[in-house]
């Protein structure tokens, strides 16, 4: 049985538009919103899609200029398709877990199988994307190499083996969920990096990649599995080993036992799960499952409470601040009581904003051993240590500081300026004391680089770097803010608000470019007084764009729906 | 507290949820806000509240201009939506404290107050439970004690009725809003009920695709209406028949 008849659709359809031609006022009603869905500017996934099969082509032409073997270029082929195995499998997993389908056809009565081959339709669905790639990619590789009829027949096939083979390691990876996220958390941004260190080959670890592919691409299309159609079709295509069709044997292993892990999750799958419903429109950041909330609840009595509200507990701050570490006092010293107020309703328990800015040194510190060492090693990339050192201890040392944004200032009469002086101020502190583990690493890195004056230069480019930071504060405290606001249609880009992202983007690219002039002089050994001049121009675009949205916000101009 | 809406516009995309629409309510008063699904009655309550922003057109309370800035009229208010906005993993009592501490209420007498409205709706039990351990009806009671606790002037509730209170809940919910509208509280509230519409609300309000097509008490709508028995019945009746 079909969850959806395209025929009864149509059927249905047909009988609106008779009822409807019958009644003019009901007729134009349904034309004002057919208008109201067809003015939304919705990109189709697709075409989102595309924009993947594009990279792949890109990378793929790239490396074919640079005269790269064909055995090196289905190797890429096959990491591509290790990537997409892992994107898959996650994509697997949400529509399991979480597709839009899910929660209304829990109510209807259908058995568990067949929501389970609904879900799983849409899964395969939205995979299709995954063939083109393949069939694309494959295509580049004999128009390159001037094919023959005979080679061009053989695309569509290989294509489907590889995207079998792609679907099938998404299916394994899905069952084996624990293992799949170790593995994807090194595996992917690896992977990433690489297929961008590819494109832009000059870059640090372009180079250190594409010797590294070439050597081992032989044994990645064995050891892959999305690597054995790649070299299925190396043999037959271009050697006509006839023999290699013996590869289809570990293929076909493979895709049974995919078959089998489907079968184990489709006897799994379950609707019995607990479907809260939503009550209330949560405030929180972050929310806990309901049962393990309800396993650890114990009420107190009703005169145990009533003791506690005579003392007024329920109107102080739910943690104490006498247990605060010294950054948290540091910050909560320069607070009025209104912002330490505002700053209790933010946050469930005491921050741990020492404990982040302590990471944050360790992490530099690390990374300044391992970059040094690797420098000495005679390693060219390792850029990539410092660049990926100082972005995580950014991270550590300024990121999330508070929750929240939009859905206080919906539910609670707080003013968009209360809210950017205490965020402000946060930041403002902790960027403040992060100050000088980015300057001695700054140091360190310039006598690294054994750059003429070491310490003058290290000295003007961690300042400036540090000036430069705060220049994109008020793009990131807008979009903590914009996410429990927006507009009515959040997920919709209207027409209306193009000007709006217009700005943004005008803003952000001047910043950028800005930030761009200040730092690059330094880093190449030129720095004059135009880059100088760079540091507070660059802050004048962000604040521009935060005073023009704090004006539409005040007057009412965005919505706010939390 | 005066309400005041002057030609408020407000349109999502093509569809327009409100359409100059113009609103004079004075103080003590509770009205009904009354009209079919989609009919913009939500959207007047978020506009009023500051949550939506009108396209055109001005709000004032107490003859000043409304704007999210002015903090001073927002202390004044209070919305409570049809999914109330509480922390979810604070308790109830929690939650409370955050919405007296933020609308700056006097502390004076509050824990009794805070007890008494708890006890009032059958909440004293549950006063140190989270709100996601609530069933919906609970959390409304919860929200609704927050409201009660900060006593605002101007009460925006939508929907109270469909939300999955207890009889007991409602009573109480009207007990305490018509003592309010004698204190001079103004309580403004969207509704389907139309028969509980007319026995509870001084006023109502009907909108009909964005505009307002009827706004006064019951007898000055009873002298337009045709069936003089069931007055909101006999409007509803009249709006599905406009082109």
């Amino acid at each position: 049985m079909k969850l959806f008849s395209a025929r009864r659709e149509r059927q249905l359809r047909r009988t609106v538009r008779r009822d409807l031609r019958s009644c003019p006022a009901l007729a134009q009603q349904a034309r004002r919103r057919h208008l109201n869905l067809n003015q939304n500017i919705r990109l189709p996934p697709d075409l989102v899609r595309l924009f993947g099969t594009a990279w792949l082509l890109i990378l793929l032409s790239g490396v074919t200029s640079g005269g790269a073997s064909l055995a090196y270029k289905l190797s890429l082929l096959s990491l591509w398709g290790l990537a997409l195995s892992f994107t898959q499998a996650f994509h697997l997993l949400h529509c399991l877990n979480q597709h839009p389908d899910r929660t209304p056809l829990l109510f209807l009565p259908i058995s568990d199988a067949m929501l389970f081959h609904h879900l799983w339709s849409r899964f395969l669905a939205r995979s299709r994307g995954v063939w083109l790639d393949f069939a694309a990619g494959y295509s580049l590789l004999l128009g390159t190499l001037g094919a023959s009829l005979w080679q061009w027949t053989l695309v569509p096939v290989v294509a489907t083996l590889h995207w079998l083979a792609t679907v099938a390691s998404a299916v394994l990876l899905h069952s084996f969920p624990t293992v799949t996220l170790r593995l994807a958390l090194p595996l992917v941004p690896l992977l990433g990096g690489c297929f961008i260190g590819l494109m832009v080959e000059r870059i640090y670890v372009g180079p250190a990649v594409a010797r590294w592919l070439e050597g081992a691409s032989g044994w990645l299309l064995i050891l892959l599995p999305t690597g054995w159609p790649a070299m299925l079709f190396r043999d037959v295509a271009f050697h006509r080993e006839w023999l290699s069709i013996v590869l289809l044997a570990p293929l076909g292993g493979w895709l049974w036992w995919s078959w089998l892990r489907w079968g184990t999750a489709q006897r799994q799958f379950s609707v019995a799960d607990i479907v809260p419903a939503r009550s209330v429109t949560g405030l929180d950041g972050e929310e806990t499952e309901l049962p393990e909330l309800l396993s650890e609840l114990q009420l107190p009595g009703t005169t145990a409470t009533l003791d506690a509200m005579a003392q007024k507990q329920f109107l102080r701050a739910g943690f104490s601040w006498a247990q605060a570490a010294w950054l948290e006092r540091c910050v909560l010293r320069w607070l009025n009581s209104r912002e330490q107020l505002l700053l209790e309703t933010l946050l469930d328990e005491l921050p741990n904003w020492s404990r982040g800015w302590l990471r944050a040194g360790r992490c530099l510190g690390l990374g300044a051993l391992a970059a040094t060492a690797a420098q000495q090693w005679g390693a060219s990339w390792f850029g990539w240590i410092d660049g990926a050192a100082l972005f995580l201890a950014l991270g550590l040392a300024l990121g999330t500081g508070l929750p929240h944004g939009g859905a206080i200032l919906s539910a609670f009469p707080v003013g968009f300026d209360e809210l950017l002086r205490l965020k402000s101020k946060v930041w403002g502190a902790r960027w403040a004391c992060a100050a000088p583990l980015f300057l001695a690493y700054a140091l360190v890195l310039c006598w690294r680089l054994r750059l003429e004056a070491p310490l003058l230069q290290g000295l003007a480019l961690s300042l400036k770097g540090w000036c430069l930071i705060p220049a994109v504060y008020p793009y990131t405290l807008t979009a903590s803010i914009e996410p429990g606001s927006g507009q009515t249609e959040t997920k919709e880009l209207r027409i209306k608000n193009l000007g709006s992202l217009l700005v943004a983007l005008v803003c952000g690219g001047t910043t950028l470019l800005l930030v761009l002039t200040a730092l690059v002089p330094d880093l190449i050994g030129h720095g004059g007084w135009l880059s100088w001049l760079a540091v507070p121009l660059a802050h004048l675009p962000g604040w521009l764009f935060l005073a023009r949205y704090r004006r539409r916000f005040n007057r009412c101009r965005t919505d706010l729906l939390a | 507290m005066k309400i005041e809406a002057r030609g408020l516009t407000k349109r999502y995309g093509s569809v327009r949820a409100l359409d100059r629409v113009s609103l004079e309510i004075q103080p003590g008063q509770i009205v009904s806000v009354l009209g079919p699904n989609g009919a913009g009655k939500s959207t007047l309550l978020r506009c009023l509240a500051g949550l939506v922003g009108p396209e055109s057109g001005e709000i004032y309370y107490d003859d000043q201009l409304f704007r999210r800035d002015r903090l001073d009229l927002r202390r004044r208010l209070c919305f409570l939506p049809d999914f109330p906005y509480l922390f979810t993993l604070r308790s109830v009592l929690r939650n409370i404290g955050v919405y007296l501490r933020l609308y700056e209420t006097p502390d004076d007498g509050v824990p009794e107050r805070v007890g008494e409205l708890l006890r009032d709706f059958d909440l004293l039990p549950l006063a140190e439970a989270p709100i996601l351990s609530l069933s919906r009806g609970q959390s409304y009671k919860a929200a609704l004690v927050t409201l009660l606790a900060v006593d605002p002037e101007v009460w925006l509730l939508d929907e109270p009725f469909a939300s999955g209170m207890d009889p007991h809940g409602i009573s109480q919910f009207k007990r305490h809003a018509r003592a309010a509208a004698q204190r001079g509280r103004t309580v403004l509230y969207t509704t389907q009920l139309l028969d509980l519409a007319e026995r509870f609300s001084d006023r109502a309000c009907v909108i009909h695709r964005g505009e307002v097509r009827a706004f006064g008490t019951l007898e000055q709508l009873r002298e337009q209406a045709d069936d003089k028995a069931n007055v909101l019945d006999a409007v509803f009746q009249q709006l599905r028949e406009l082109p």
